[in-house]
């Protein structure tokens, strides 16, 4: 028996000309598209990256417009101190700012005058160098006096623990004796040779400036405020240095005469004088307690 | 190896670094600590937020976000700031705090930022960021090493402690039975120094 099936009009139209009902484009717009959730793992990723997290400006323009201000911290001098890569003090084994402390480093003796059994020598460092290996100790005068007989113990580290090591601790000399004297004198060098630079200028005092002096304070260091004579302009912050510790005062009162370049003192400014306030630093902690 | 960029809505992850760049959370308007009408310890709380905020910033290493956290902590909740700075300076203090609050925020964010830089284009201000980050990068050393002195010691007394967290003698410029007490002081001398010259706090 056949079937005689029945096929509403609209129904035909769909199946043979494909004229159904059509929808018109205004709905279309409207019907709902199915979203699939981006995964967290794509739309986070920042937080399972495992990397080093930084706050990102594209320009320098945008991160001042954001009130983050430029300290030039390159003009500072304790800023230049503190922000000195940490080494490990040899003596007290704690960390400190490479820069606060003394450098040793061996030097090797020249053939003519190794008359012992030396052949080489360890030796404080007035201006620190990056060439070879070095150690550190605090640059303290009366605490390493303290310590000097345990000065075999200040060898470089790396220089001991070295594969290529070529010598043994019995070839290295310490003059326990001069050690420290010596240290002064290449310091007091550096001084002289570095201050005649500044003779025939006459500085105008500016924000952070060194004023070298020798008052009777206690302090090594000390902040003081400065207004200028030509403007009015909020008081410039001045670092002063205080040479009182230094027990030889013919030499203090003779370095403060001969290179006085303002009249308030010595005026030295970083990061242009860098050597002779780091040198100046050394010596007022040196003899310092 | 080649690393893509890989970018998000808040951040781009690059082969070194995850580089946030909402920043909303972490800064603090001006005009806010400014405004004399808003309460100091509001501002004080204000802060503390931002910089607890910074903390996924400073290391990836947990042992220094927790020597960061004990320090913020130390700072916000114990440190008598006054008493550890009339050890070294004899001037009053010519800052407010809230100014003081928000330059330490400002120097803690400047140790966290990054500017994209390429051999043609320089700027100047990174040389002071990266300044900034290895001060805090030493100052977080330091407090490490001095919480290991105070709990690490075998002397069963609290002395070394409130040396170092409560009196301050070892700030002074004076000789110290105990040579780390000699060293910390010597750095924390100038950390005080600096402040004085940054109005900062820290």
């Amino acid at each position: 028996m056949a079937m005689k099936l029945s096929i509403t009009e609209g129904g035909k139209n769909l199946l043979v000309a494909g004229k159904g009902r059509r929808v018109p484009r205004t709905k279309l717009r409207q019907v709902p598209i199915l979203q699939v959730p981006v995964s967290p793992l794509l739309s986070n990723f920042e937080k399972w990256a495992g990397k080093k997290r930084k706050l990102y400006f594209e320009n320098e323009e945008a991160l001042l417009s954001s009130g983050i201000q430029n300290y030039h911290l390159d003009r500072n001098v304790f800023a230049q101190l503190l922000a000195s890569p940490m080494r490990c003090d040899r003596i007290t084994r704690l960390k400190l700012p490479k820069d606060m402390m003394m450098q040793l480093k061996l030097i090797k003796l020249e053939p003519s005058s190794n008359t012992t059994k030396y052949s080489i020598e360890l030796v404080p460092q007035g201006s620190h160098l990056k060439s070879n290996r070095s150690s550190y100790v605090p640059n303290k005068k009366a605490f390493l006096q303290k310590n000097m007989e345990a000065a075999m113990k200040w060898i470089p580290l790396p220089a001991l623990l070295s594969d290529m090591r070529h010598f043994s601790v019995a070839d290295v000399k310490i003059d326990r004796v001069n050690f420290l004297s010596n240290y002064e004198q290449e310091l007091r060098k550096i001084l002289d040779s570095k201050m005649p630079r500044l003779h025939g200028n006459t500085p105008k005092l500016q924000n952070w400036d060194i004023l070298v002096s020798c008052s009777n304070s206690s302090l090594n260091f000390e902040l003081s405020q400065a207004k200028l004579e030509t403007c009015n302009d909020s008081p410039l912050s001045i670092v002063k240095f205080n040479l009182s510790s230094v027990t030889d005062k013919s030499w203090t009162t003779n370095y403060l005469k001969k290179n006085q370049n303002h009249s308030l003192g010595i005026v030295l400014r970083f990061p242009r004088d860098k050597e002779t306030i780091y040198a100046l630093r050394s010596l007022i902690c040196f003899h310092s307690t | 190896m080649s690393w893509q960029t890989i970018s998000t809505n808040n951040a781009v992850v690059t082969g070194t670094y995850a580089l946030i760049k909402r920043h909303s959370k972490v800064f603090l308007p001006q005009e806010l600590v400014d405004d004399v009408s808003v309460d100091e310890a509001k501002i004080v709380q204000m802060t503390y937020r931002r910089f607890m905020r910074l903390r996924p910033f400073i290391s990836r290493r947990k042992m220094v976000r927790d020597t960061y956290t004990a320090y913020l902590r130390y700072k916000f909740k114990k440190e008598n700031y006054a008493l550890k700075r009339s050890m070294v300076v004899m001037e009053p203090q010519r800052c407010c705090i809230r100014k003081e609050l928000w330059n330490s925020l400002m120097f803690f964010t400047k140790s966290v930022i990054y500017l994209p830089e390429s051999k043609t284009c320089k700027y100047e201000i990174s040389r002071d960021n990266t300044a900034c980050r290895q001060i805090l990068k030493n100052m977080l050393t330091m407090e490490f090493q001095k919480e290991s002195i105070i709990y690490g010691s075998r002397l069963r007394d609290n002395k070394l402690y409130l040396n170092l967290r409560e009196s301050f003698q070892y700030v002074k410029c004076e000789q110290h039975s105990n040579p780390n007490l000699m060293i910390i002081g010597e750095f924390d001398r100038y950390i005080i120094y600096l402040n004085e010259l940054l109005h900062t706090r820290l």
